[in-house]
């Protein structure tokens, strides 16, 4: 019963936040100078200029359009594209989240697992070289930016050494083909998430290993080996497992800079390109989907607490 | 095609103008038909390299190019090089332009076999060439022509280009002022032949109909489309072709596949079957794929492979075309008066003394080479090299008013300072702020206008303010505000006639805000006659005597034209690079073994 009050008034809240995010960002556009004809009809006539606004509904006041947005909103129909006549953000992100998300996913797979390795290497190793190395190999792969790595993997293994392709995405059989033209991008995108893994798992299981329990477990005879894959990874899981929602939520926004090197055709790149044309509706309609995808996984994520630790249970009245 | 290895940019330049003024005053270049006219556009003579060494051709004819995503592929609302690109491929009007050898324009008939003009010059009859089909197996007719021809002027539909058919009666006011359809005199005369009638005679109306905007639609399947709320505007698979080409695939923001149109009526002449068109934003990215073949064409934008590609273009891997582009870029002088305005707050800029010493204070070769790499023209006229009156090139028949003037600081100085006795401003040139405006800080602006503050302060003894606003809405709000004495501005011309730039400083022009507000009667009397005559001698005098007047009045400061920097693959032969409408004609290109 408490379980289900909690979930309701959460989801209260939820579309609320919601509310917030789509008003806020609906002032925060048409506060933002110019807007996305403004480029377009700088040199044509008045009148004709007149006629272009009043096409696309901006000749009315503010207010009125918030009005006219939200009410779009409510029933799922976040208006057209401006820039491309008759794309909405419905088939914007049908077509294009699939092509983000499979990066995501695959720059993820990789990323995490070879983070987590080397997590557990480097608290296992604590104080050797080893240990030195991830830390140093930490810091070099989250300070210098993915443009950077996406730039120089294709410069040296598209350009000089041509072992693969230096832009393209497979068109066809959307997550099966052409996984030469992913392997590029996806070991651009994938340091990120080595490093961050990597620190979190290491930072989580010294915590864990300064536990009384641990003591306890070693003291019982258990051999180290045992102590590390029985006691101090299991609890150590609780950050990694808080974390993942939250990166498998950003896999399918796609990332700019990789999708842009690489021509991929994906999320990440068209959404800030929509931003920078000012294309109103898209970016209302792609930041509350994305917001609302958020949202879920952090409500998601806050019922996985309670799986993986059981030390966090809802309990009446204490919230 | 001579073969110019490792040749300085700066003496390319030379050879390209002396070449095409050489041309121009031949009086070559005539082609088929009735309707044929050319440019003596000054592109890329000069600059092919090594000419391919085989003419055997490769098994795979593909041609893989850059773009930039169409925002629509409605002729009508066409707007962008790159929808003028892929719809000049797709679909086809009344003529085609291709260049020659020699990079110079030239037009063929296409959609239409032959035109009549009566004798007073106002009503043109188009026959159409028979057995036409589009990619549907439907005649195209004359039916389609007068469909497109009253859509662009429709004024709901507000179309850009839709001013360009303003000559023909009725159409303006039809599209400005709640005039009638019927009363658009475009009328159809049989399935092949239809007809229009303008206002006042104007030389130039052949080469704006042959720009995409007058390309033929087909007006049952918009409104098909737009009866199943289809959306034609932008979705391809609701189009038919009539081009050499039809789009059989995209991907928004990504990719566009082009396949050879087996219908076309001039398909033997259409060697490629294929082009693949890719979104690359990275520059450096667009330089791997060319060094790596993988696509055959490049409109430069980023300056640093300059040098490296020049050696390329010396050692036969790519070729070179410095292309001229119908643009010019020039500094706006704020001369308005209407409504109460007294043109900017230095007080000088009414006295055309006073514009005059100002437009020649600057040296324009030192702008070129520290901005533009030595890679653009330097401008001492209005109109750019290649524009044309009738055949003749308007270049080679007026030299550029400011090339021989005196520009010694001594002179200027002494012009500046008469003129800011006859305007009652009171001190010398160095009692005068003059005041530019510009938008969003970067290097380049910021250095641009510390270099036109030192030309001014060093050679005029003027101060220069410098306004710097964060964005273009505020930058817009001051210049229509009239808060400034001079910004910099490039204008592109819509057609191959030196009028497409003339009629901007015509008194009460719409697009007087760009201009600065000139207003000259005698000006606005040479533009007129020049617009209404036939005799193409005594609109070139017209056009000549105007820009002198213009110029001799600091109308504006002319700084540079453009050009374009293209690397194309070796193995490619046959492109041609019109000056207006596409950057490409694509339906002759070859690719040879390679």
């Amino acid at each position: 019963m408490k379980m289900l009050q909690y979930t309701v008034k959460r989801f209260v809240i939820m579309l609320f936040t919601l509310f917030i995010i789509a008003t806020a960002t609906f002032f925060l556009l048409a506060a933002t100078p110019g807007d996305a004809l403004s480029a377009r009809v700088e040199k044509l006539p008045d009148s004709v200029a007149a006629r272009m606004y009043a096409k696309y509904g901006l000749d009315k006041p503010v207010m009125e359009r918030y009005v006219i947005t939200m009410k779009g909103l409510v029933h799922g129909d976040f208006g057209e594209s401006i820039i491309y006549e008759g794309q909405t953000v419905q088939s914007i992100i049908k077509e294009k989240a699939p092509i983000s998300a499979r990066l995501g996913i695959q720059q993820m797979l990789l990323g995490v697992s070879l983070g987590l390795a080397l997590g557990v290497l480097a608290a296992v190793k604590k104080g050797s070289f080893w240990d030195y190395l991830v830390v140093a190999l930490s810091i070099l792969l989250i300070s210098v930016p993915n443009l950077v790595f996406a730039l120089l993997l294709q410069q040296v293994f598209a350009g000089k050494l041509g072992w693969f392709p230096v832009i393209g995405w497979p068109s066809n059989h959307l997550w099966t083909s052409g996984w030469n033209y992913t392997v590029l991008p996806t070991l651009a995108g994938c340091f990120g998430y080595i490093a961050s893994y990597a620190r979190l798992l290491k930072a989580s299981m010294l915590d864990v290993m300064n536990q009384d329990y641990i003591l306890t477990a070693e003291s019982k005879g258990l051999t180290h080996r045992e102590v590390i894959l029985h006691h101090v990874l299991r609890n150590s899981f609780i950050p990694i497992v808080t974390n993942l929602p939250m990166s498998v939520a950003m896999c399918i926004t796609g990332s700019f800079f990789i999708e842009s090197v690489f021509s991929i055709p994906g999320l990440g790149l068209y959404y800030v390109n929509a931003v920078a044309a000012q294309d109103v509706t898209i970016v209302m309609g792609e930041t509350v989907i994305l917001a609302a995808l958020y949202i879920i996984v952090v409500f998601v994520t806050d019922i996985l607490y309670t799986v993986v630790d059981p030390r966090i249970r809802i309990r009446g009245g204490k919230r | 095609m001579a073969s110019k290895h490792s040749i300085s940019r700066r003496s390319f330049l030379k050879a390209v103008g002396a070449g095409s003024a050489a041309v121009a005053a031949a009086g070559v270049l005539t082609a088929c038909g009735g309707s044929s006219s050319s440019t003596a556009s000054s592109a890329a003579s000069a600059a092919a390299s090594a000419a391919p060494a085989t003419t055997e051709l490769a098994a795979e004819q593909v041609l893989n190019l850059i773009y930039t995503d169409l925002a629509l592929i409605d002729v009508n609302d066409v707007r962008n090089s790159n929808e003028f690109e892929v719809l000049t491929a797709v679909q086809e009007g009344l003529f085609r332009t291709f260049t020659d050898e020699n990079g110079v324009d030239v037009v063929e008939n296409a959609g239409c076999e032959s035109y009549d003009v009566s004798d007073d010059g106002l009503t043109y009859t188009f026959h159409l060439r028979e057995g036409m089909v589009w990619s549907d197996d439907q005649p195209v007719t004359a039916q389609n022509y007068v469909d497109s021809w009253l859509r662009l002027v429709n004024p709901d539909l507000a179309f850009s280009y839709a001013f360009l058919a303003y000559g023909i009666v009725g159409a303006e006011d039809y599209c400005e002022n709640g005039g009638k359809l019927e009363d658009v005199a475009v009328e159809l005369v049989d399935d092949l032949t239809f007809k229009a009638t303008l206002t006042t005679p104007d030389p130039a109306f052949i080469k704006k109909v042959g720009m995409v905007c007058f390309y033929p639609v087909r007006k049952d399947l918009i409104d098909a489309a737009e009866a199943a709320g289809g959306n034609w505007t932008n979705d391809y698979t609701l189009h038919v072709y009539n081009g050499p080409f039809y789009i059989s695939d995209r991907v928004l923001e990504n990719n566009m596949t082009l396949k050879k149109n087996e219908k076309y009526w001039n398909a033997d002449e259409v060697t490629l079957t294929q082009i693949n068109l890719r979104v690359v934003d990275e520059t450096s990215t667009q330089a791997q794929l060319m060094e790596s073949q993988q696509i055959d064409v490049l409109k430069l934008t980023d300056f640093e492979y300059v040098d490296r590609w020049q050696n390329k273009v010396a050692d036969g891997t790519f070729q070179y075309f410095g292309k001229d582009e119908p643009s010019v870029n020039y500094l706006v002088l704020n001369q308005h008066t209407e409504d109460g305005a007294t043109g900017g707050p230095s007080g000088v800029m009414l006295n055309p003394k006073c514009r005059k010493a100002i437009a020649l204070a600057f040296d324009r070769e030192e702008f070129n080479a520290m901005f533009k790499e030595g890679l653009v023209t330097t401008a001492y006229g209005v109109i750019p090299y290649g524009i044309t009156v009738g055949e003749q090139e308007f270049r080679a028949a007026n030299p550029e008013p400011y090339a021989d003037e005196d520009t010694s600081p001594d002179t200027i100085k002494a012009l500046f300072e008469e003129g800011m006795a006859e305007a009652g401003v009171a001190g010398t040139a160095s009692d005068v702020t003059l005041t530019v405006i510009s938008y969003g800080a970067t290097t380049e602006k910021t250095s641009q206008l510390e270099w036109f503050k030192q030309q001014l302060e060093g050679n005029l003894g003027v101060k220069v303010q410098i306004d710097t606003y964060p964005d273009t809405s505020t930058y817009v709000t001051a210049r229509n505000a009239q808060q400034y004495d001079f910004y910099l501005q490039g204008w592109n011309g819509d057609y191959n006639d030196p009028m497409t730039f003339f009629e901007l400083w015509v008194t009460g022009s719409g697009y007087a805000k760009f201009m600065g507000g000139y207003s000259n009667p005698e000006y606005d009397e040479m533009i007129e006659k020049a617009g209404a005559s036939q005799d193409d001698a005594e609109r070139m005098e017209l056009f000549g005597k105007a820009e002198k007047l213009l110029l001799d009045e600091g109308g504006l400061v002319p700084l540079y034209y453009d050009n374009s920097q293209i690397y194309v693959q070796s193995y490619v032969s046959g492109l041609s690079m019109p000056m207006f409408g596409s950057d490409f004609e694509f339906s002759r290109v070859k690719i040879l073994a390679h």
